[in-house]
């Protein structure tokens, strides 16, 4: 036996056939807003920090690893970042009353050339104005971070970074942040938004 | 998705020595000088790590510039792999020496391109030093070290201890020397010997002999130093040093250490002692044995035989125009078979220019023979002297245990037995066995090695006592200064005893330093007249001691030792160097950062009699605990790798939290980490802090987060490693993606 | 006629005079048996396998990404061809699903969603509700609007054809993101590669069944409007809790006793319940709508 089909284009389609797309349209649209909102409670969650002491507090990244031990008043790095880890350090310096924000950046630089490998300072806006409004001194640079473990064989990776300085109330406030040259542009958000929250 | 794991506890093959760990803190260290733009090697040697933040302890003699190793620049070199040679990973820079007893501290402060290191980002691997007193004849001692001038790798050598050799330093440390039947190459000297429970017990030391000196030079030339594009004799040769069996003991190591690591300075402002510079040739004279020796370092008597069965034995002689550089070396043969036992391979020399010494075998039974002692000092030899050991209990006339002091009214000698105070009348008292009335004997006085008094008579004391005296007076007083005893039967030295005279006399104790003190300036000036305090702020960068001195001859060996919280961390004995008498002699305690709390004090001694001490206490007046200063332990390492393609990952996170928190508890704060590590770009990791045992008393669980971006992260609770535990512990991770 | 050339007329088989139409679960079973039997066969000889092939184990691996592809092609799209009612535009939905895929779904979920950034290291809930806004809306909106503007309605003359049509182009969406993976992963050993491909078109097949059974009621039954999103909701849970429940079986556990080596033959186990069940659903609740339809047509005619 043989079939012979016989198909119509375009066949007329009922008010539930159409309304089934369009509903399905519409469902999708919004899974997609809550999928996007989802995406930055979790990409955009944030610590807060205080340190009543030296009168700084923030907004970090959750989940970053916070170090308040070293030579400056916190730290906090992107551990689960494969590679250098990025980082934002907020530090306060002791200054006298004529001590410029130059002379600070010169000591950075100085202090780093001594330590950093390959450390080279870019050119950058030196003006950097803060949420808050304040004028602040911004110096970039790069160096080669390398593992210090002798008994390990890593890679070096370039690192960019960027301090921004501002003198307030007797003390001087260096902002710094540190990541990978090649994810600077993308990671800069973030420091960005923590800035935002920063007060001191 | 995180998950979580039962406690677990590993049960593997046990495991004695951590030979790994010992592995990776032995460096190859090349002292090296500045010719141009290059590098030349001087000087070679091993050493070790005994902290995390970079703190190498190895000999003086290669690492401080003299005129055999006259570099300026260390190079650290360290093994990354157990199979080949040691890589250059860093520039070193001399913290604490003691060129005498041929020790130094060396801290790692650069990387090898010249940028400064942050000591507190170093993670290196170290061990713990021992009590070296506690070490046993017949000790089984594993020793590290480099073997040769950077051609093979990391080598160990087994022995066991087959001696202890004494010397007259701070008795509290012990022997001198420990000897071992160990093989051991000359360029292992500085690295280290490990009990079985792998802490540090002695450093293998040796000097070599420059050639310059006369002495035979063992060296080689391996670069074209001087430019004419051949490497032969006239190029400068890197010394190599004999096969080593003196073994320096870690306790000598303790005070460097502790300096060192809290970064304290001492100096001296106020000018005390001259360098020990050589004005002639080092000779050694006087040679004679003794069987034993008091606490103040004097012979107990001399002796010319030993009886079967004798396990000490002491050669004492005297010695002139000694400097710390001095190679010196004590050759012994029994029956005129060299006897490595009881030689001592050259080593430097770390008593003062002028003066007795004594070498010593203690806690060993002699064998029967005729003993030839042949003393070398740089490599040429002094006359020897010899010793027969086996003969009969000897009945021979014996005097014996000479003590000094001043007469009371009952005529009884009342003082410490070996400083007096200047005065017009010293006396002392000696045992005397086996003598009969009517023998002559001497007594001879010395003062600084010129004889000022002979008297000889007849015995009439009887055969055997304790309670004669001999007396020397001078009307217009007894000069300060050191003074020797030698008492005589038939013209044969039977006894000898050095004492010092000094300081004004109080009761029958001499009054030399007093008024000792502490207190804090801005500076040295002010120091001297800032009243005294015991007591100091945390923080304090700097501490003064002060005291007053009355009498002191120059020369007279005088000792300044610094402690804090019951450790020394200085131990100096020089020869007096200023006035007679005097005031505020300055003492300055510096650190860069603050001195740390603790407990100060300082003693002064005089023949190692204690003479003054003073305390003070800074900040809290204990030491902090540093959590860091533990090396025992398993050393956790291993891979992570992709599960898609099963290569290595670089740069994931490994952390292991601290045993006070789990992994839920863990809220990404640097206080809850016990350590963390990142992979390189092997996918490699290692955790440098070791993880503590668990043991039936304890029971110490971590908890462990791997965590990368795109990976699904791993977790672990309640990790226990035991002794059973391999060591170090590998594993081998992978990491899956969604 | 049904076919484009002319060709021999012959008799219909007695099957095929009831049933014109390609058995669609028939060559499901036949694809995913053999497919199942290669990667058991990697599996269990993968490392000597990865060994013989050296350097030409990504060209194996391209190889074994598009298994499924040929294996389709054999038994679904070859097979339409000997059937006097063959299913027309297969090849296209595979291959536009495919290019719709790589240029808007891969770079929406990776660009916008950046789902690599936090759903791996996000709680467990937040995963699955994760993954079911971001990659499962996605993906099953992409094979919903690909079958609806190929195939929907005009060629849907069964509610089997919905069924045919998912599986096409779920196997378009599974390839795709197969070819992906070798090209990101070129070293990848051969035991991992056909877990991965297995899994990958374990799911999308699935799905896809969904999709398309979906769109078959929607023309044959007229439901109710909100069964079209109702069905992508439920396909894109589908995509929402498989993706961690297989992750967290192959996925190894942190341990200091042993290798925290993954568990493929887990995933592997997951992966075929899925299909399994989600195929036996889907076929009951067609055998059912078309009882119903019948019956309703049989009263009609009474």
């Amino acid at each position: 036996m043989i079939y012979i089909e016989s198909t119509s284009d375009n066949p007329e389609l009922s008010f539930r056939q159409r309304w089934n797309h369009y509903l399905a349209v519409v469902v999708v649209i919004v899974c997609i807003i809550i999928a996007v909102n989802l995406r930055d409670a979790a990409l955009y969650a944030v610590t807060s920090y205080t340190n009543s002491t030296v009168g700084i507090s923030a907004l970090y990244p959750r989940n970053w690893l916070i170090n308040t031990t070293g030579d400056y008043v916190f730290r906090v790095q992107d551990m689960s970042r494969v590679g250098f880890k990025t980082t934002i350090q907020v530090g306060v310096q002791a200054v006298s009353t004529n001590t410029s924000t130059r002379n600070i950046v010169d000591a950075l630089t100085l202090n780093r050339s001594q330590t950093l490998a390959a450390y080279r300072s870019l050119p950058a806006d030196n003006n950097f104005i803060l949420p808050d409004g304040t004028i602040a001194t911004e110096v970039s640079y790069t160096y080669t971070a390398i593992n210090a473990d002798p008994f390990l064989e890593t890679i070096p990776t370039v690192v960019r970074g960027i301090d921004i300085i501002t003198i307030k109330r007797g003390q001087a406030v260096i902002i710094t942040f540190l990541t990978d040259s090649e994810s600077y542009e993308a990671d800069y958000d973030t420091f960005s938004r923590f800035l935002d929250t920063l007060e001191f | 998705m995180l998950l979580l794991i039962a406690p677990t506890q590993l049960f593997a093959q046990s495991s004695t020595i951590d030979i790994d760990r010992l592995q990776r803190a032995t460096v190859y260290i090349m002292q090296t000088e500045n010719v141009g733009t290059n590098l030349l090697v001087t000087c070679v040697s091993s050493g070790t790590l005994l902290s995390r933040d970079g703190l190498i302890l190895t000999n003086a003699h290669s690492t401080v510039p003299s005129q055999t190793c006259r570099g300026e620049t260390l190079i650290v070199a360290m093994t990354t792999d157990v199979s080949e040679a040691p890589v250059p990973q860093y520039r070193a820079e001399i913290a604490q020496a003691d060129i005498g007893i041929d020790l130094a501290l060396l801290r790692i402060t650069q990387e090898l391109d010249g940028r400064l290191v942050d000591p507190t980002s170093l993670s290196l691997p170290f061990v713990e030093l021992a009590d070296s007193q506690t070490v046993k004849l017949d000790e089984t001692v594993t020793v590290l070290g480099y073997p040769s001038i950077g051609n093979e790798p990391i080598s160990s050598v087994r022995g066991i201890v087959t001696g202890f050799v004494f010397e007259p330093r701070n008795n509290d440390l012990g022997p001198a020397w420990l000897k071992s039947n160990a093989e051991i190459p000359g360029i292992m000297s500085g690295g280290g010997v490990y009990n079985q429970q792998s802490q540090l017990i002695a450093i293998p030391t040796t000097a070599p002999i420059s050639a310059s000196s006369g002495g035979t030079a063992n060296c080689v030339a391996i670069q074209d130093t001087n430019l004419d594009r051949i490497v032969n004799a006239s190029d400068y040769c890197v010394p190599t040093g004999v096969f080593i069996n003196a073994l320096r003991p870690s306790n000598f190591a303790r005070p460097l250490l502790r300096a060192a690591s809290l970064g304290l300075t001492v100096a001296t402002s106020t000018p005390s002692a001259a360098a020990i510079s050589a004005t002639g040739t080092p000779t050694f004279k006087r040679l004679f044995f003794a069987a034993a020796v008091n606490p103040a370092g004097m012979p107990s008597s001399v002796i010319s035989s030993l009886p079967a069965g004798s396990n000490s034995l002491y050669l004492f002689f005297d010695y002139e125009n000694m400097t710390p550089e001095t190679v010196y070396e004590l050759r012994v043969t029994t029956d005129g078979i060299p006897n490595s036992t009881f030689s001592l391979s050259p080593v430097r020399w770390s008593g003062g220019a002028k003066g007795m010494w004594y070498i010593g075998n203690g806690g060993q039974p002699w064998p029967n023979g005729i003993y030839e002692f042949t003393l070398f000092a740089d490599g040429v030899a002094s006359p020897s002297q010899k010793l027969v050991i086996g003969v009969a209990p000897s009945t021979e006339p014996v005097f014996s245990d000479i003590t000094f002091g001043l007469l009371d009214s009952r005529g009884q000698p009342q003082g410490n037995g070996f400083v007096l105070p200047a005065g017009n009348i010293a006396s002392a008292r000696f045992i005397y066995r086996n003598l009969e009335n009517g023998l002559n004997w001497t007594v001879i006085w010395y003062l600084d090695g010129t004889e000022i008094r002979r008297a000889t008579d007849a015995w009439n004391a009887g055969s055997s006592g304790s309670s004669v005296n001999t007396s020397i007076e001078v009307a217009e007083g007894l000069l300060p200064g050191s003074y020797r005893l030698e008492l005589y039967i038939e013209d044969r030295l039977r006894a000898t005893s050095d004492f010092t005279i000094a300081g004004a006399q109080e009761g029958a104790l001499p009054q030399i330093f007093t008024q000792l003190r502490f207190t804090t300036a801005n500076s040295d000036a002010d120091a001297l007249t800032s009243n005294a305090v015991s007591n100091f702020p945390g923080g304090v960068n700097t501490l003064y001691a002060l005291f007053d001195w009355s009498q002191i001859s120059p020369t007279t060996l005088w000792t300044l030792r610094w402690f804090v919280d019951g450790v020394a961390f200085y131990d100096q004995t020089v020869p007096w160097n200023n006035v007679q008498t005097g005031s505020n002699f300055l003492v300055r305690l510096s650190a860069a950062g603050g001195l740390p709390d603790g407990t100060y004090s300082v003693e002064l001694r005089v023949n190692n009699v204690l003479l003054q001490k003073a305390q003070a206490q800074v900040g809290i007046g204990q030491l902090p605990i540093d959590r860091f200063a533990r090396a025992s332990g398993v050393q956790l390492r291993g891979r992570i790798l992709s599960a898609d393609t099963r290569e290595g990952i670089a740069g994931v996170t490994v952390i292991v939290i601290s045993e006070q928190f789990s992994v839920s508890d863990f809220t990404w704060n640097q206080d809850q980490i016990y350590d963390l590590a990142i992979t390189d770009s092997n996918g490699t990791f290692e955790i440098s802090r070791p993880l503590a045992y668990t043991t039936d008393t304890l029971t110490v669980a971590y908890s462990a987060i791997v965590s990368a971006q795109g990976y699904l992260p791993l977790t672990a609770d309640g990790i226990e490693v035991t002794a059973e535990t391999p060591n170090p512990l590998n594993l081998t991770i992978y990491l899956n993606k969604d | 006629m049904s076919s484009n050339a002319p060709r021999f007329i012959t008799p219909p088989t007695e099957e095929q005079e009831r049933f014109p139409y390609r058995p669609v679960w028939r060559s499901l079973f036949i694809e995913t048996t053999i497919l199942t039997t290669i990667t058991l066969v990697a599996f269990i000889f993968g490392a000597r396998l990865t060994s013989l092939v050296g350097r030409f184990g990504p060209y194996i691996g391209l190889g074994l990404a598009i298994v499924p592809l040929l294996l389709w092609f054999l038994f679904s799209w070859f097979a339409e061809r000997q059937i006097s009612q063959p299913r027309k535009h297969l090849v296209t939905v595979v291959f536009i699903t495919m290019l719709v895929a790589n240029s808007i779904a891969l770079p929406l979920i990776n660009q916008l969603f950046r789902v690599d950034q936090w759903l791996p290291l996000a709680p467990a809930i937040d995963r699955i509700l994760g993954y079911t806004l971001t990659v499962g809306i996605t993906q099953e909106f992409i094979k919903y609007l690909i079958i609806r503007y190929t195939v929907w309605p005009n060629h849907f003359r069964i509610r089997l054809d919905g069924i045919a049509y998912g599986i096409a182009s779920g196997i378009g969406y599974a390839t795709l993101i197969n070819l992906q993976f070798i090209i990101s992963n070129s070293t990848s050993p051969i035991d991992v590669v056909v877990f991965r491909v297995i899994a990958n078109y374990a799911l999308h097949i699935s799905t896809g069944i969904i999709i398309g059974y979906g769109l078959s009621e929607v023309y044959f039954s007229n439901p109710t409007p909100i069964f079209q999103a109702l069905i992508l909701i439920v396909a894109a849970i589908v995509t929402g809790i498989a993706i961690p429940i297989h992750a967290g079986l192959v996925n190894a556990s942190l341990s200091i006793t042993s290798i925290s080596a993954p568990r493929p033959l887990f995933g592997l186990g997951f992966s075929l319940g899925l299909l399994l069940i989600v195929s036996i659903l889907t076929s009951g609740l067609i055998r059912n709508a078309d009882r119903l339809e019948r019956e309703a047509k049989s009263g009609d005619e009474e």
